[in-house]
């Protein structure tokens, strides 16, 4: 009886630490990773990633209890590290509308109520940047084989990045900052479309543990470039 | 913020009801208390759309497809299927919104949200053919007498200017309904919004209210 009130505590601690967030995509199907070779691993995903993107997405913003759903279309340019989005909501009011680089952002249009709501060009551009840029590690970084997971950890004084590649496919599944030994962020990636040889990230969440929000993103159309 | 911005393409789309037409020839005058008359005449309207935006950073449009429902005096139901499934319900004073992606159904009032309750005001000014309330906001032109096309300038002052730059309307051939609106917008993107099949006086179905899909 004991043992069971002991599990019963075990498991509400485990489903509170996971925030009790069920997620809305297929989880990964995590096959052993014993064969594989990491740097060609890496190599491949590398090759196989598309490096211009324009790309249609829907986006749900979750904070505490609030959640909004928009529409983006994006521009990607990952070799120049430049990006453009719009962002509009479902009926089609723009929200706002920026250009950047991996070190500044432009707004070109922002809607007056959300310009009240602090520097949302500054935290889209960080957000976009965290999600599509630099999603394989330098060749530095240190590696780690698990049964069904292989992690690279690449660091920058008190910054780590920390790559995770799963799956049948063994591409990039999880990224997640850290500064010192705090998780700030973190990108799960679920599934990828393979259009024309190339991969788009078509189901992702990116959970900001320090400012306590999500963005749930789900690729509904690809425009070759 | 989101209910104000879901007003305020309320107002782009439904509301230019308040467009003003100062010193307007008679010919004007007359075509504008037609449509009046003609539009007063619909009690319920549902109609697919297609709304084409055009992003002019991009050189790109998205394009989103959908349902109206209006059932006068103060019914409404705005529901996307593409790219993504998303409903707006407002009932009353009630107002309820929905997204796929999200799963959740938002509900508030019109009451404690004026930004909400002048659009649904306006929009039910506009289909009952409320044209002689029109106000100082816009310049009116007539562009074509067959089928009626109108084209509305914001003038200075109204709030509409800060990011309308024009706004075309389309008419019926036989004036009872709109059927095509475009928006021109200040950063030189433009909407395009397109009413198909439109059935006017018929019985809307319950589940047209639902929300939730």
């Amino acid at each position: 009886m004991r043992r069971l009130f002991k599990t019963l505590v075990l498991l509400f601690c485990l489903a509170a630490a996971a925030g009790c967030r069920s997620i809305p995509f297929k989880d990964i199907d995590y096959v052993p990773l014993a064969e594989v070779n990491p740097a060609l691993m890496l190599e491949d995903f590398k090759a196989a990633l598309a490096q211009k993107l324009e790309i249609i997405n829907s986006i749900v913003f979750e904070f505490k209890w609030h959640s909004f759903a928009a529409l983006g279309y994006t521009q990607l340019d990952l070799e120049q590290g430049t990006f453009k989005v719009s962002c509009m909501n479902p009926v089609g009011i723009k929200l706002f509308e920026l250009e950047g680089n991996r070190q500044k952002v432009d707004a070109v249009f922002v809607l007056k109520e959300l310009l009240e709501r602090g520097d949302l060009p500054k935290a889209v551009g960080e957000d976009i940047r965290r999600i599509y840029f630099d999603m394989a590690p330098d060749a530095a970084a240190k590696v780690k084989k698990e049964k069904y997971r292989i992690i690279f950890t690449q660091k920058t004084g008190r910054q780590t990045l920390k790559y995770v590649f799963a799956g049948q496919q063994r591409w990039l599944t999880e990224k997640h900052y850290y500064e010192g030994r705090r998780n700030l962020w973190s990108v799960y990636y679920y599934n990828y479309l393979n259009q024309e040889g190339k991969l788009y990230p078509s189901a992702l969440i990116l959970s900001h543990h320090r400012f306590g929000y999500n963005l749930v993103i789900r690729l509904k159309e690809v425009r070759l470039r | 913020m989101n209910k104000k911005i879901t007003a305020w393409i309320l107002l782009f789309c439904f509301t230019l009801a308040h467009a003003y037409a100062e010193g307007t020839p008679k010919e004007l005058e007359e075509v504008l208390t037609g449509l009046q008359e003609k539009m007063s005449k619909v009690d319920s309207i549902s109609t697919a759309f297609i709304q084409e935006k055009n992003l002019a950073m991009f050189k790109q449009k998205v394009i989103l497809k959908g349902n109206i429902y209006i059932q006068k005096p103060a019914m409404l139901a705005w529901k996307v299927s593409s790219p993504l499934r998303y409903a707006l319900v407002i009932s009353g004073t009630d107002i309820s919104q929905w997204d796929q992606d999200s799963g959740r159904v938002q509900s508030l009032s019109l009451n404690r949200n004026p930004s909400f309750q002048v659009a649904v005001q306006q929009m039910q000014n506009w289909f009952s053919g409320s044209y002689k309330s029109m106000e100082a906001d816009y310049d009116i032109k007539l562009i074509s007498q067959q089928p009626i096309e109108l084209e509305f300038i914001p003038k200075e002052k109204a709030v509409s200017a800060n990011f309308i730059q024009q706004v075309n309307v389309l008419f019926s051939p036989d004036e009872h309904y709109i059927k095509q609106i475009n928006i021109l917008e200040k950063t030189g993107d433009s909407t395009l919004l397109e009413f198909i099949n439109p059935e006017l006086n018929r019985e809307i179905p319950t589940s047209a209210w639902e929300v939730k899909a």
